[in-house]
């Protein structure tokens, strides 16, 4: 279910393998416990107002809602139109990103005249670019797929690279001592070999596609489930906003398990930590 | 720096009169896999003694390990105890240190050389000064007093391993359990090292156990040698290496009781047949 | 050969489009002034002192919230990471929380907490909060098993084992994190700043944009991408400093 798949510290740190899991069997039901509390807080806090019911709807409020958003269309309308605006902007900046970075980390003189370059324009906040983006390309889709594309490169240009350089020369040299021209060592050696990298930075790149579409649409306030944040939250609708806000982190979880066993599938030979971006 | 070491006796005490320091009693010990119990030694006792170098051999998977984690008190054996002055072992105890076969990955690599060897020595309040001079003398004996603020990167394997042992002699132990410490370094540095370690013995008052794979090591070290058999394996024999101190690291090698031995229990690890059972003490002791 | 800067000419050579992109009119300078325009804006904004209270807005909720976020994920990280118990009280709760994306979290605050600067600190620390937790409970569950058993044969305590041992060792990935939370964090800050309230660079971008004070908008967006790049390299001093062993 997550990202660790080492034995946490406390089992001993030598320790056989138990024959039974019981001790942590009660832990884990506590977790799931832990969550079903909070909501069921949550819901009494909200029906008993005890806290303020403009802003705290009560959780079945929000499931009701839900069901109604994705039933007449409201909310699965924005998810849906958010949802395409993000992959397109996934796939062209996850495309330019890739075939740059394979360039630049294959042509060292590239990389020597283009990495500073990166490094100085990767740390400025994406929402700083909305806006000078608006004055050329107005606040439809174009402008919100553009910077998805520009936020996506980033990220997927750094790991590929990084994928590239660190490949083991061992490697290149064996493509060499058998001859292979430069196209096939690129396309049979390079590419494979940096391809857990590559996945890597996509699967980065994947969540900050979403994150960035969502703050393209709550800046340019056009359409998206990021301005249906924006105008629910002014309209005073919690329920409707909790609505969106639960079938987004549904959105980004599913997101990344599919990609996650695309990866496995493509990689199964290698595991390796990701450059972070 | 090859030089033979001096030991009082030529030839030690048959370990029932020496004080024993550990016993192992019936010791049992396995692990599940997919479910199925492996059993790794079933009825492990030994008797060591106060004072004396023990080798451990045995075939690869025979638990070699495990035994001398168990010892240490970094594992709990499934059945059976390891005494230790007349305590049962529940967890690691004080003057008894491990050394691990990963000793690169033993030492911490944000500490200096120097500091690594204080690691053994935090906790026991001394002051600052004294850990200081503490661990340059240890750094001295194993001869890496030059390099006390470098970093356990910047050093060779061999030279790690000296820090390591440095770290642990710093710990004051009365027993040192070695797991197959030499098994990672180049053959020129073994013979170095092996020699540092007969020095330090010779000149303390220390109990080694020291695990290895390597039969001309265990012979050119040990007092005497357990030798554990097959899966689920048991002590299959005890042998007294009975071979002269001072060691030197060509001659004695030389020596027809080193050769006879070293002959006989590599065909118990090869399972081949054996001529003479080497629970027999051999006649002729040549050129002693 | 002398090593030309090349990474400087690259720089260079992309100003210098730009001056002759809009120079030249190929694009409207209205939307686009050129660097010669730009440049003198920073300038003035720079010695004019106008920098001052818009980055001390900026700079101080960027601090109070990351700070918080780091300093919690770490503890409970640690936590998480020794214990298997607290690891699963808290996994499912975690892995609920971490896909959702933090900006989304921005409307319903300020709907529930109000628009003031607790809000955004809060919002500030939610996003620094994640990254930081995985990465620290990633380090430690990654702590070498010898060098956890090396500590055992010395009997030192849990105590100082965590602290000796554990933190050290998880450290490079803890960084890491931090360091991924650092962006985040900034992205949160601006974007808070632009939603709701009248302060900060956030606000400013936005409000020249919308009033078309171009000039003055691209010099605070460069000024911007000084402060990002400045914090970054600040960070990766920091992160070699403290990590010099990792050299192989």
């Amino acid at each position: 279910m997550t990202v660790l798949n080492q034995a946490p510290l406390g089992d001993g740190f030598l320790a056989p393998p138990r024959a039974t899991l019981n001790p942590y069997a009660i832990s884990r039901a506590g977790g799931w416990i832990l969550v079903v509390v909070a909501l069921m807080v949550w819901e009494l806090s909200a029906r008993s107002g005890l806290v303020s019911s403009q802003s705290w709807p009560p959780f079945t409020d929000v499931l009701k809602a839900t069901a109604e958003g994705l039933y007449s269309g409201e909310l699965s309308g924005v998810l849906l139109s958010t949802l395409m605006r993000m992959l397109t902007g996934f796939v062209i900046g996850g495309a330019i990103g890739v075939i740059l970075g394979l360039l630049i980390g294959t042509i060292p003189v590239l990389h020597r005249l283009l990495s500073p370059l990166v490094e100085a324009l990767r740390p400025l906040p994406i929402p700083a670019i909305v806006p000078p983006l608006i004055l050329f390309l107005g606040i439809d889709d174009t402008l919100k797929v553009f910077v998805v594309s520009l936020a996506v490169v980033f990220p997927v240009l750094i790991n590929t690279t990084g994928g590239i350089r660190n490949i083991d020369s061992v490697l290149m040299q064996t493509a060499r001592t058998f001859r292979k021209g430069p196209l096939y060592r690129l396309f049979f050696v390079t590419l494979p070999a940096a391809m857990p990298a590559i996945l890597a930075g996509l699967r980065i790149s994947l969540s900050l596609a979403l994150v960035t579409t969502i703050v393209a649409e709550m800046i340019a306030g056009s359409g998206g489930v990021g301005y249906f944040l924006i105008v629910t939250q002014y309209g005073m609708q919690p329920a409707k906003m909790y609505a969106a806000i639960l079938c987004l982190a549904a959105l980004g979880y599913l997101l990344n398990r599919g990609f996650v066993l695309v990866e496995d599938r493509l990689v199964a030979w290698d595991r390796r930590s990701e450059v972070s971006a | 720096m090859l030089r033979p070491v001096h030991r009082d006796a030529s030839v030690p005490e048959p370990a029932s009169e020496a004080q024993t320091i550990l016993s192992v009693q019936d010791l049992c010990h396995g692990f599940t896999v997919n479910g199925k119990a492996v059993p790794v030694f079933q009825g492990v006792s030994l008797d060591i003694a106060q004072g004396e170098f023990l080798g451990v051999l045995g075939p690869s998977g025979c638990g070699k390990s495990t035994l001398l984690q168990i010892i240490a008190g970094l594992l709990p054996s499934v059945s059976g105890r390891v005494m230790f002055e007349g305590h049962p072992i529940v967890a690691p105890p004080e003057d008894m240190v491990y050394l691990f076969q990963q000793y690169n990955k033993s030492l911490l690599p944000w500490r200096s050389t120097k500091a690594n060897v204080g690691f053994a020595l935090e906790g026991r309040g001394l002051s600052r000064q004294e850990k200081n001079e503490r661990c340059l003398e240890y750094l001295r004996i194993v001869g890496l007093a030059d390099f006390a603020d470098h970093f356990p990167w910047q050093l060779s394997g061999g030279m790690q391993q000296r820090v390591a042992i440095a770290r642990a002699l710093a710990a004051n132990p009365k027993v040192l359990l070695m797991d197959e410490p030499f098994s990672a370094v180049d053959a020129l540095t073994r013979l170095e090292l092996q020699t540092l370690v007969l020095d330090v013995w010779a000149k303390s008052k220390l109990t080694i156990v020291m695990v290895t794979h390597d039969v001309d090591e265990a012979v050119f070290m040990a007092d005497r040698i357990a030798m554990l058999g097959e899966r689920p394996s048991s002590v299959a024999t005890v042998v007294e290496t009975g071979l002269p101190r001072p060691r030197d690291p060509i001659s004695t090698r030389e020596l027809p009781r080193f050769l006879k031995l070293r002959h006989s229990l590599l065909n118990m690890l090869l399972k081949r047949p054996n001529e003479d059972s080497p629970q027999r003490p051999p006649q002729d002791f040549g050129h002693a | 050969m002398r090593k030309f800067p090349l990474g400087l000419a690259s720089c260079v050579a992309v100003l210098a489009i730009w001056q002759i992109v809009s120079g030249m009119k190929w694009v409207n300078p209205a939307l686009l002034p050129p660097p010669s325009r730009v440049g003198p804006a920073v300038w003035d904004i720079l010695t004019t002192g106008s920098i001052i209270d818009p980055l001390k807005q900026t700079l101080s909720l960027l601090a109070a919230g990351y700070c918080i976020g780091c300093v919690l994920a770490i503890g409970l990280g640690l936590a998480m990471g020794i214990n298997r118990h607290v690891y699963n009280m808290f996994e499912p709760i975690v892995e609920l929380l971490r896909p959702l994306p933090k900006p989304a979290l921005v409307p319903p605050l300020f709907l529930f907490l109000g628009i003031g600067i607790a809000t955004k600190i809060t919002i500030v620390a939610l996003a620094a909060f994640f990254p930081v937790l995985i990465n620290t409970v990633q380090g430690v569950r990654s702590v070498d098993p010898v060098l956890l058993n090396t500590a055992r044969t010395f009997r030192r305590s849990m105590p100082a084992t965590m602290i000796y041992v554990i933190l050290p060792a998880a450290l490079p990935m803890i960084v890491t994190g931090m360091r991924v939370s650092l962006g985040l964090s900034l992205t949160l800050v601006i974007l808070a700043e632009m939603l709701v309230g009248s302060t900060g660079i956030g606000f400013l971008i936005l409000d020249m944009q919308r009033s078309f004070a171009v000039t003055d908008m691209l010099a605070w967006v460069f000024i911007l991408g000084v402060i990002g790049v400045v914090l970054n390299g600040a960070f990766e001093t920091l992160e070699r400093m403290s990590l010099h062993w990792r050299s192989k």
